[in-house]
């Protein structure tokens, strides 16, 4: 018996139902705003209901056919270069203030054309220094100016005077 | 009305304005023939270059990258018969067997012909239509606006594909439980941060429609990866044909034309139908209307065939940008993600923007027609130069999509934090899809969820606690009527069609 992809995801968005009309309660109501007709807390109670119930009746009426397994549905999908993505974009985000814009720009889009197979170095490297410093010079002709990275100034080879 | 275009004018045919038509067309042709890359991606990543220029700028330029975005799924859908955009599905109909007939060139003619008339026929409804509905909804209370943002919310569910009625609804309550996250406007109290100080503002709009959309597209297409389809496209422009029209065609096209504009308009200003309910609506109006000789064109290279699609998807265009500029509600999902970007640009959509910022209003619907000379007199012929850029490598594109998605959103809070949401975000919106749910009633749900609750809460506060408001006025009564309508149609369809096929098709025992 494999599940149905439909009532799988019916299945997934009554759990969040669930949990999310859980949560309400944690919502702090201001003094007399329990008995008022409208407060924080109705549209979300609302919400976790109507949800709850629709996801319950999709997941009661009989499966629809054309959907498919889930199985069916996650086969033949090529994860591993989307999860070396998703860790590039995630250093992305933890070095852009460290190293700075045009560095962490750099070896973002460099360890992306190397995931998805370019392996000419001149076009790895050439390619991203050369859309990372135009765009660069871009924004700060546009007023906007991206600081080369904490670590510079660390080694002391930029200061904050300016 | 007349100061109104004057000034609308003058701010449309301004040089920043004008570059940024042309650019708009460019980079939305570009990316709609993009295999997998639509419109509201397209617009979400203009968004942050957007935001050094005006309001007027920034939605000029966005509502070129919408006609392009669409002119550029008709190029693919003709040239390989791979459209790149819902709306142009149709038109591969027709304008596929034309191009392998040889005709591709004047195909593409067609199209641009088509689009162009029916960009501007629609333009002029606008005109006329946009002000008048601007001026009546002044009168409009908060119980008639949450009225009409359950009608938008509902019309986007009910005018889902087949079968996608109710995941329409989940997606569309999705988007306004996200909504939800933040502090709320009114009491002023923390709602789902969970603590977090990046949360106490909320989800951003733009981190939303980023993720869900240019980065999850981006990363579907490594994730499933699709025939590339690029070297075809390129190989079919190399012999293109004769882009000239006979007399005879034109006398064809003519009456198409006329009819697919008014079909594709009035669709287009319905919340949730848009470009691809129009041409499919008036493809099969023009077969029906067909005699039986020219029926049987229909599918083989009709010039009515690919006529209709054509000019009634870019009509919806225009006509999407109705409830848009005079009720503040977008009918659509490419409509919201521009909604998004006026709100950020401190612009609120509605009637009180015809009468605050008439420049801002007149200058959009000018630069439609705008918009629209450029496709034609520029796009067209520079088709096959500018698909010469689809020569770019995908394993460089999809790094360059991810990497304008991510900086796009950085650039606006300088938040490294976003960055990471963004991953997170795509990666639900990657499974989402491939659960088979539909990303834009989402959005939806997301950008009317707070103007929902903010009018439902005023109505409410106004009628004194009492529901009373909502049928009260007729003007309410009637919308909400009508969403139940919407609503319950789809549903009671799918539910015959559920137990017709529970007698028909024994259960194999799947759950």
């Amino acid at each position: 018996m494999s599940i149905n992809r439909d009532k799988f995801g019916a299945l997934l968005f009554l759990c969040l139902a669930l949990i999310y009309g859980f949560y309400v309660s944690d919502i702090p109501l201001l003094f007399g705003d329990e008995d008022a007709p409208f407060n924080a807390r109705t549209l979300p109670n609302a919400l976790a209901w109507i949800l709850g119930v629709v996801s319950f009746i999709q997941l009661v009426l009989p499966a629809n056919q054309e959907a498919g397994s889930l199985s069916y549905a996650f086969r033949g999908l090529k994860w591993g270069r989307v999860v070396v993505l998703a860790i590039l974009m995630v250093f992305y985000g933890l070095t852009i203030r460290q190293l700075g814009f045009p560095i962490s720009t750099s070896l973002f889009l460099m360890g992306g054309f190397y995931t998805l197979g370019e392996r000419r170095p001149l076009v790895l490297v050439l390619t991203a220094v050369l859309v990372t410093l135009a765009f660069w010079g871009l924004l700060y002709a546009m007023g906007i100016y991206l600081t080369p990275g904490d670590f510079f100034y660390y080694l002391g080879w930029m200061s904050n005077d300016a | 009305m007349l100061e109104g275009i004057f000034s609308g004018l003058s701010t449309a045919v301004m040089p920043i304005n004008l570059l940024m038509v042309a650019v708009g067309c460019f980079a939305g042709t570009f990316i709609g023939m993009l295999p997998g890359l639509g419109p509201i991606t397209a617009i979400a990543l203009m968004i942050p270059i957007t935001y050094g220029f005006d309001p007027s700028t920034g939605l000029i330029l966005m509502a070129g990258v919408y006609y392009g975005a669409i002119f550029g799924g008709s190029t693919s859908s003709i040239l390989i018969n791979a459209p790149g955009v819902a709306g142009t599905v149709a038109t591969a109909f027709d304008g596929y067997p034309m191009a392998q007939k040889g005709q591709a060139g004047k195909a593409l003619a067609i199209a641009a012909y088509s689009s162009f008339s029916g960009g501007t026929i629609a333009a002029i409804f606008l005109l006329v239509a946009a002000p008048a509905l601007a001026s009546v909804s002044l009168s409009f209370q908060s119980g008639d606006y949450f009225a009409l943002m359950v009608l938008g919310l509902t019309a986007v569910s009910a005018f889902a594909g087949k079968g996608q009625v109710l995941k329409a609804i989940t997606m569309t309550l999705f988007g306004i439980m996200l909504s939800t996250i933040g502090t709320d406007p009114a009491a002023g109290v923390a709602r789902f941060t969970f603590g977090s100080v990046d949360l106490i503002d909320g989800i951003s709009f733009l981190l939303l429609a980023m993720s869900t959309f240019a980065l999850s597209e981006a990363l579907l297409s490594i994730l499933r990866p699709t025939k590339d389809t690029r070297s075809d496209e390129e190989k079919a422009l190399k012999s293109l044909g004769s882009m000239k029209l006979s007399k005879e065609e034109v006398k064809i096209m003519a009456p198409v034309i006329g009819r697919s504009s008014i079909l594709g308009f009035f669709t287009g200003v319905l919340p949730g139908a848009g470009a691809t309910i129009a041409s499919f609506l008036a493809y099969g109006m023009e077969r029906n209307l067909a005699s039986a000789k020219e029926k049987l064109k229909f599918g083989k290279g009709s010039i009515r065939g690919l006529a209709a699609p054509e000019t009634a998807n870019n009509a919806a265009c225009s006509g999407s940008f109705v409830p848009l500029l005079t009720l503040g509600i977008p009918g659509s999902g490419t409509t919201a993600v521009m909604m998004g970007a006026l709100i950020s640009y401190g612009v609120q959509p509605g009637p009180r923007l015809f009468v605050e910022q008439p420049a801002v209003f007149w200058s959009v619907i000018i630069s439609m027609y705008i918009g629209n000379v450029v496709l034609l007199v520029l796009n067209l012929p520079l088709i096959p130069y500018i698909s010469r850029l689809l020569a770019l490598p995908q394993q460089l594109l999809v790094p360059f999509v991810l990497f304008f998605s991510l900086v796009g959103v950085y650039l606006v809070t300088f938040n490294t934090m976003d960055i990471h949401m963004m991953v997170i975000a795509a990666a639900i919106a990657i499974g989402l899809r491939l659960l088979n749910y539909p990303m834009a009633p989402m959005l939806l749900g997301f950008i009317l969820g707070k103007m929902m609750e903010e009018n439902l809460r005023r109505a409410l506060a106004i009628s004194d606690g009492s529901l009373s408001f909502l049928w009260e006025r007729p003007i309410t009564l009637v919308i909400l009527i009508i969403s139940a309508v919407f609503l319950a149609a789809p549903l009671i369809g799918n539910l015959r069609e559920w137990s017709r096929n529970r007698k028909t098709i024994p259960n194999d025992g799947e759950f």
